[in-house]
């Protein structure tokens, strides 16, 4: 006997206790299940808060005196709805790789889910901060040419700009920084090479 | 009982000592096996309905289960590992004719499993393909990587795994 033959008896000498196989097929029903109802449960809070920005955005212009005030609203709901399906496209496009694929192109496809976050990330000035930052500010151009001249709204708009410009340094300078990080700390654990250090 | 559970029962009762040792091999708290192992019978039910024999069922189901069990690996390190794992059972050494010779084994396995543990991802899954029998041809169509990757990576694996027992045979000796 070789001491390969030797090592491969010893392994496969390990018996372990067998789980009943009806136990078995009533947990992966379960597990099923639940899965099912939290991607539901997903779906459902998604389209609700789809549905609160409607309703709120359009109850807030049916309230507004011009034209141009209820445009501003509409946009502002537009660009909410956009964000809120941009985010759900993706969450659908970055799923966990199949697992049917050889060990060594999962492996690659872990590290590469990375790479879709940082990308989304990234531009996340663009399907995200710039719409909105337009759509406030559209919504403040509206207010004075209807005459408004209050100075709190003056002060809401740079309040949300500084917001916005935070955010925009959350996601694309920590943010990223932070995604790189774990992307190259998984690809050193998996042995991926080609992550940039 | 529907044709597609009774397919995916024969597959685990045929598949699950194997299953259960590669679980043993990633997962060094014996607490959290069971659960690891209920993830990887949900990826084989999940992908069952898609499996149209283009590899053998063996090298499919080895995909799934190295994949899904490395998937969870960057969680599993962020543990604590400062927790030591219970022991494994001993009562299954009551099987054995031979408590002392029983006790050796167990020894023996343990060591093998906690070196395999250790291992980087890429040799574990090739060493514990090729524990289980997998032919180069086999471990390939697994893995993903050449033949002469293989080889000179298993080459390595096995003569550190081989070393270790020989150690813990050699301290056992001497203990008595």
């Amino acid at each position: 006997m070789t001491p390969s033959d030797e090592l491969r008896a010893l392994w496969q000498s390990d018996i372990n206790e067998a789980m009943n196989q009806r136990d078995l097929l009533r947990d992966v029903e379960r597990r099923v299940r639940n899965f099912d109802r939290a991607d539901r449960r997903r779906n459902l809070v998604d389209i609700g808060a789809m549905l609160v920005v409607i309703v709120v955005y359009l109850w807030l212009a049916v309230g507004e005196k011009t034209t141009f005030e209820r445009m501003a609203d509409v946009c502002l709901a537009a660009c909410a709805i956009w964000v809120i399906f941009y985010v759900r496209r993706y969450a659908k496009l970055s799923r966990k790789p199949e697992p049917e694929q050889t060990l060594d192109a999962y492996r690659r496809a872990l590290v590469q889910r990375y790479d879709r976050q940082i990308r989304l990330w990234k531009s996340a000035k663009y399907w995200f901060i710039l719409p909105m930052w337009l759509a406030v500010l559209l919504y403040d151009v509206a207010y004075r040419l209807s005459g408004g001249k209050n100075i709190k709204f003056a002060m809401v708009l740079i309040l949300v700009t500084v917001g916005y410009a935070f955010a925009w340094w959350l996601y694309e300078g920590r943010g990223v920084r932070c995604l790189e990080r774990k992307q190259r700390e998984l690809a050193t654990l998996i042995e991926v090479e080609g992550v940039a250090k | 009982m529907r044709s597609e559970q009774v397919r995916f029962l024969g597959i685990i009762e045929q598949y699950q000592p194997a299953l259960r040792r590669l679980v043993n091999s990633y997962e060094p708290d014996p607490g959290r096996r069971e659960d690891l192992f209920q993830e990887i019978a949900l990826g084989i039910w999940q992908a069952l309905p898609h499996f149209r024999g283009e590899s053998s069922e063996r090298t499919w189901l080895y995909r799934i289960a190295h994949n899904i069990a490395i998937s969870g690996l960057e969680s599993r390190r962020r543990r604590d590992t400062r927790e030591l794992p219970m022991p494994d059972s001993v009562e299954r050494m009551g099987r054995w004719k031979d408590p002392d010779r029983a006790l050796v084994l167990q020894e023996q396995r343990q060591a093998v499993l906690a070196a395999i543990q250790e291992l980087a991802p890429v040799d574990k899954q090739l060493i514990v393909l090729h524990l289980e029998g997998l032919s180069y041809q086999e471990i390939e169509e697994v893995s993903g990587l050449s033949e002469s990757a293989i080889a000179s990576r298993l080459s390595r694996v096995r003569d550190r795994l081989t070393d270790l027992i020989r150690k813990k045979e050699m301290r056992n000796d001497t203990v008595r």
